[in-house]
This record gives structure tokens, sequence and C-alpha cells, in this order.
């Protein structure tokens, strides 16, 4: 269909020209400096990885570019970390006053997402041209307070719509130099996805359920309570990781086949099979190796997400405009979302 | 001179256009390729420092940038200026596989070191620190949620059990000025003989065990090292241990991918078996002092172990009263030795 757009004729993969050898060397010495500066240089740890990973991620031999600097970086973490440090103490001094904090953290968390995009944004850029996130609090208030009380008073049901609203937020606000990002996925391709993730959920838990069954029929000798063995406990997780992966694959697809700029589009194109095997043997692999290959699994999974990522219309590349310049963002918000793990990522 | 090759993005446009950079040997810049030729002096520019192969950007004072691959060219311009140092000492470092193996080599050997040594020694501390009311919280409830699984009431005969409750924990009462120590007595066909230290002081035998025992010494013995997990404040140091260790590992490895982050925590499993092996050696040394301490021989325990390791041979329990330990041969010799 998109064949038939005129507007989209050329289309453009991404590429990604990062390999395990040399961000195991980059990752070593991030892991070494990190421990024996007792985690001050994690911050510049983090700029190096980062500024590899993005560097490493090409788009017609154009490369993106992490800008962030590592002062502005820790001094995000020391403030991030302070006031986590604050609120476990205040558990010593009155859990009034620590309700009263979890409360202030719940009205300033729409406040810290806007800040953790806007900072990550405004600090990656593609042809000397930043992102750019212009969301306020007003808007990311009901994305991030509103719409979760919905989905609990719903009991669910409005999940799917929930996940398909944040996404066209978070995409949405967002920009490219002065250009907007626009998204034209519909709710109904969440809610497709997410039946078939629970009739798939479904479908595993029935047939552990019937093996079990089988196993402890009547007349089989059971001694106290039944437990099931080892071998059906391992391919119930295995069955739950692939359901899980699936849904994964599908949000990311539909998000990122979804975006729209300056007459442009991308195309996502995920399949659950590749996914799971790359995230199920990248596993082994770290359990294995004691962690040692966690860069090799990284640049795995980062090189299999970019590749099957396309620009649709990428002709129309050399007209976008650079916004001019912009305000600096502080890190604190965004270190702090990283501590918290809130996690927006689209 | 060094020439180079570079795509000019200005800024304004999201379109680059080929140059040629032009260096001379003082580090001054001209741009050509575009329709004037640009020049700038050298302490104009703000080179990126190098990560790896990926590209590097020169940027202009006006905001404009090229974009180049030349990595080595760049760096042969920047040798002589000491802007660069500290990115070109990272840069060696990340690129060099003989340091690589260095810096591998200490990462492991801090990271062990702190993991055997240094965590261990702190979580003694922290232990020995907080008041016996943390040890306390800890086993709040920890015996009503095994009543409700693992355990079930004792089968044995109220008499005995206390004529034998009664001249243990005369024993065993008031061993600690900080707490005392008293005895439930449970059955439970899961743990068979087995015996379990709560935080608090309770400490749960099972009738399996009364039962395999052929002398009250050796249930005294199996005590004894059950109250050393209790002196030794073995739950609460136990509990800062695994917290300290998930720390450091999520910190040493910052960078693990979504998916694949469950799988960090494995080797953690490995090392707190490492843990609670020390922990019964520590179990083990007191319940030895103990025994001595009351001319008790100590080859009862010995015995009760030989039992244990004969009646698990037989019957494979699940959850074996020995798995976490010390080898038991090992163990058996101690005591044997320790007459």
């Amino acid at each position: 269909m998109d064949q038939s757009n005129p507007l989209l004729q050329e289309r453009m993969s991404f590429r990604f020209t990062g390999t395990g050898a040399e961000y195991f060397k980059i990752w070593i010495v991030n892991v070494f400096l990190t421990l024996i500066t007792l985690g001050i240089y994690s911050a510049w740890a983090k700029v190096r990885r980062n500024r590899y990973l993005y560097a490493s991620t090409r788009l017609e031999n154009a490369s993106f570019e992490y800008l962030a600097q590592p002062l502005q970086i820790l001094k995000g973490r020391l403030i991030a970390v302070g006031l986590l440090v604050v609120y476990v103490a205040s558990e010593y001094v009155s859990p009034l006053l620590q309700l009263a904090e979890a409360l202030a953290f719940l009205i300033f968390l729409p406040w810290l997402v806007i800040r953790g995009r806007a900072f990550t944004l405004r600090n990656s850029a593609y042809r000397n041209i930043t992102f750019g996130f212009r969301a306020n609090y007003r808007e990311a208030a009901g994305i991030f307070i509103l719409w979760p009380i919905l989905v609990a008073l719903s009991l669910g049901m409005l999940y799917p719509a929930y996940v398909w609203r944040r996404s066209k937020f978070l995409v949405e606000f967002s920009a490219f130099g002065a250009q907007a990002f626009g998204f034209t996925a519909t709710w109904r391709g969440f809610y497709l996805a997410y039946i078939k993730f629970v009739l798939l959920v479904v479908g595993i838990v029935v047939l552990i359920v019937a093996i079990g069954l089988a196993a402890f029929a009547p007349g089989s000798e059971s001694s106290g309570m039944p437990m099931p063995g080892p071998v059906a406990i391992l391919a119930a997780l295995i069955a739950l990781l692939a359901a899980l992966t699936y849904i994964h694959v599908a949000v990311i697809n539909l998000t990122w086949s979804a975006l729209e700029i300056g007459g442009m589009r991308t195309h996502s194109e995920l399949r659950t099979p590749a996914m799971f095997w790359i995230a199920f043997s990248s596993m082994i692999a770290i359990v294995a190796s004691f962690g040692l290959l966690i860069p090799w699994a990284t640049v795995r999974m980062m090189r299999y997400r970019v590749e099957r990522l396309t620009l649709l219309g990428s002709e129309h590349l050399d007209e976008l405009l650079g916004a001019g310049r912009s305000v600096d963002v502080g890190a604190a918000g965004e270190e702090l979302s990283d501590l918290l793990g809130v996690d927006v990522a689209v | 001179m060094t020439q180079v090759k570079a795509v000019y993005y200005d800024g304004r446009t999201a379109r680059g256009r080929e140059v040629t950079l032009v260096f001379d040997s003082g580090g001054n810049l001209e741009i050509s390729g575009l329709e004037h030729a640009l020049r700038y002096t050298a302490d104009q520019l703000r080179t990126s420092s190098r990560v790896g192969n990926a590209p590097r950007s020169i940027v202009l004072p006006d905001g404009a940038k090229c974009e180049t691959d030349a990595n080595d060219a760049i760096d042969a311009l920047l040798a002589g200026r000491d802007t660069a140092a500290h990115s070109r000492f990272l840069h060696r470092l990340e690129t060099h596989w003989p340091y690589i193996a260095v810096l591998f080599a200490l990462t492991v050997a801090v990271v062990w070191g702190t993991i055997r040594f240094g965590i261990p020694e702190l979580a003694t501390r922290a232990a020995f620190a907080l008041p016996v009311s943390a040890s306390d919280a800890l086993g709040r409830g920890a015996l009503e949620t095994l009543d409700k699984g693992l355990l079930a009431p004792s089968r044995l005969e109220t008499t005995r059990k206390e004529a034998l409750k009664a001249r243990l924990e005369g024993i065993i009462g008031n061993l600690d000025q900080d707490r005392s120590f008293h005895l439930e007595f449970r059955h439970s066909s899961l743990l068979g003989p087995n015996a379990l230290a709560l935080p608090d002081g309770t400490i749960v035998v099972t009738d399996e065990l009364v039962r395999l025992a052929a002398q009250e010494e050796e249930l005294l013995s199996v005590l004894a090292h059950e109250i050393g997990h209790i002196v030794h404040r073995h739950a609460l140091r136990s509990a800062l241990q695994s917290s300290a260790v998930a720390l450091l590992v999520a910190f040493a490895m910052g960078d693990v991918v979504s998916l694949t982050s469950l799988a960090a925590a494995l080797p953690v499993m490995l090392v707190e078996a490492k843990f609670s092996r020390d922990f019964e050696q520590e179990a083990d040394d007191y319940a030895l002092r103990f025994l001595r301490a009351r001319s008790i021989a100590p080859r009862h325990a010995a015995a009760i172990l030989e039992r244990l390791a004969a009646h698990h041979g037989e019957s494979g329990g699940k959850l074996n009263y020995l798995s976490s330990h010390p080898a038991t041969g090992e163990r058996i010799r101690m005591f044997s030795a320790g007459q």
C-alpha cells in the first residue's frame, strides 16, 4: 500500500555498524573505572557507551550522535541519589512524611517523564540537527496520572488503549529540528495485539495445567502436595517468555511503523521468533559467561532492532530543517527516572 | 598538511555536502567543496573525542559541523594538544587487547575481592551494629508462614515432648544475654529429619530428627549448630549480603539489555551458595566450642551427621538438610577430630 503513495518512493534501511568485540573493550574499561572510582565514573561511562551505540547507528551514511556532557549526568545522578536517600531516611523520621513524599513523587512523575525525554532527545542529533520534546505538565499529567487511574477503574480493559495513547503522546511531542513527529497508529492495532497476547497466555496456562493433571492423575503415587517437575516449570517459563516477547515486539512494530515526519514514514519489521531467539540465547550466554557477554548481547539486540527499521520516502531527508538554538535541559529528571525505573521508552 | 574527506552539515537543514578538510601544520582548517572556501583557526574548532571507530565531528564556531570517518588522521592532528589527552588515554585503553586483558583481570579481582571479603565483612559489622530487634523483625511471622505450608503439628507424645523441651531449654535457654532460645517441635514429611533456626531465637526440630537421634547429646549437637546460626546473626547477614551483591552487580554491569537483565542475577545465586557454606562452617565451629565447653564428646555430632547422611542417601529427600552444607564427610571428620 505504501508503494502506491507517490510521496514515499525511496526506502532506506537503518544500519548498525558496531561490533561486539569493539564494544566489549569500551564496556570493560567503563566497568573497571566505575568500580575503582566508587561509581563517580559511571557518568562518563554512560556518555561513552551512548556515544558508541549512537554513532554506530547509521542512516544513509550519516550517523546519530549523543551530545550529553558527563558532568551534567553526574550532577543529575547526585541529585537523584540524594532524593532517594532522603526518601529512604524519612522512613525513620515519620511514616507520614514518607507517605507525603511518595504523593509528591506521584505529582512530580509527569514532570520527570517530560524532563527525562527532553534531556535524552535534546542530546541526540542526526546530521547536526538535534531532536526535542515539547510536552507541558498538564498534557503529561493526563497520560501518567489520569490514564493509569482509568485503567485501574476499567479493571485493565483500557490498558491497550493506554499503551496506544502513551505512545502517541511520546511520539507527537517529539521533534526533529523544526519538524514535529506524527503518529498514525490507531488503538485497534494495540487491542488486537493484546487480545492475541492474552489468548496466548491463557493457552499456555491451560496446557500446563493439563500436563500437571495428567502427571498427578488419581492412582499415581503422590505424597504431600503435588509439585510440578522442573521440566514443566522450565517449559512454562520459556513459553511465558515467548508470549512476553510477542507483545514486546508487537508494540514496538506498531509504534515504530507509525512515525511520520516531513513526508516520510518509518517502518519496523521485528519478528517474534527471531527476537525470542536473540533474547533467549543471549540470556544463556550471559549466564554461562558470568556477565562477560553482556556487551555482545547489547550489540546483537541493537543490530537486530536497528536493521529491521526502514525509512520510507527518504528522498525527503535533505529537506528537513533545524530548529535553531534551543535551551539546555538538566539531567536530574532523566537520572531520577532512570534510577527509579520509570520506563517510558517508545 | 593533512587532507580528510568529510560531510558538512550547516545545522539549518539536514542536507549534507561532501567537502575536503585541509589542515595546515598548525591545525588551522580550510574547508573546500562549498560555494566559498571556509577558514578556521585551530582554537576555533571543537573535535569530539574518539570512541572506537565511530565517526566523529568537528564543530565549527557558527554551529555547523563536519562529520568524518578519518579517525587516525584526526588523532594525528590532535596528537600535540593536551586538550585531548584524557580521551586519547581512554582510547588507548579501549583498543589494545593487552590493556583490556589487564583491566579485565583487575575487574574480576576487584569484584571477587569485594564479594568474598568486603561484603561479608561489612555485613557482619552492620549486623552486629544493628539492635537485636532487627533480627527479630526478620523472624517475625516466619513460624506462622512455615506452619501454613512446610510444617505440621508435632506427632510426638506430649509427655516426651515436654520433658525433652524442658531438659534442652534448661541447657540452651540463656546462652546469649540478648535473647533467649526456645524449642518448637513439628512434623514435616517434606523436610524429613531437620532443624531450622529462626532469627528471633526459635529453633524448630522435626519429629523425624528426634526419632533419628540415638541420644540426647546428638540432638544437642544439632541444636548447638542452629544456635550458632542465630548467635552469629546469619539470617540478617545473609539478607544484607544478598542485597549488597545484587546492588554491586547491577551497578557494575549497569547496561544490561532489558530482556536479558534477569540472566545477570543468576551468577548471584552461585555466590550465595558460597556464603551459605561459610555460614555453615561458622555454625559448626560454634557447635564444636559449645560441646567442648559442656564436656560433651563431639563424636555425638559426627554420629548424627553420619546417620543424617545415611538417611538422605536412602530417601534422597527434596529439601535435603545437607544440601547447602559443606561436604558431610569433611564435617564428620572435623567433629571426630575434635574429641
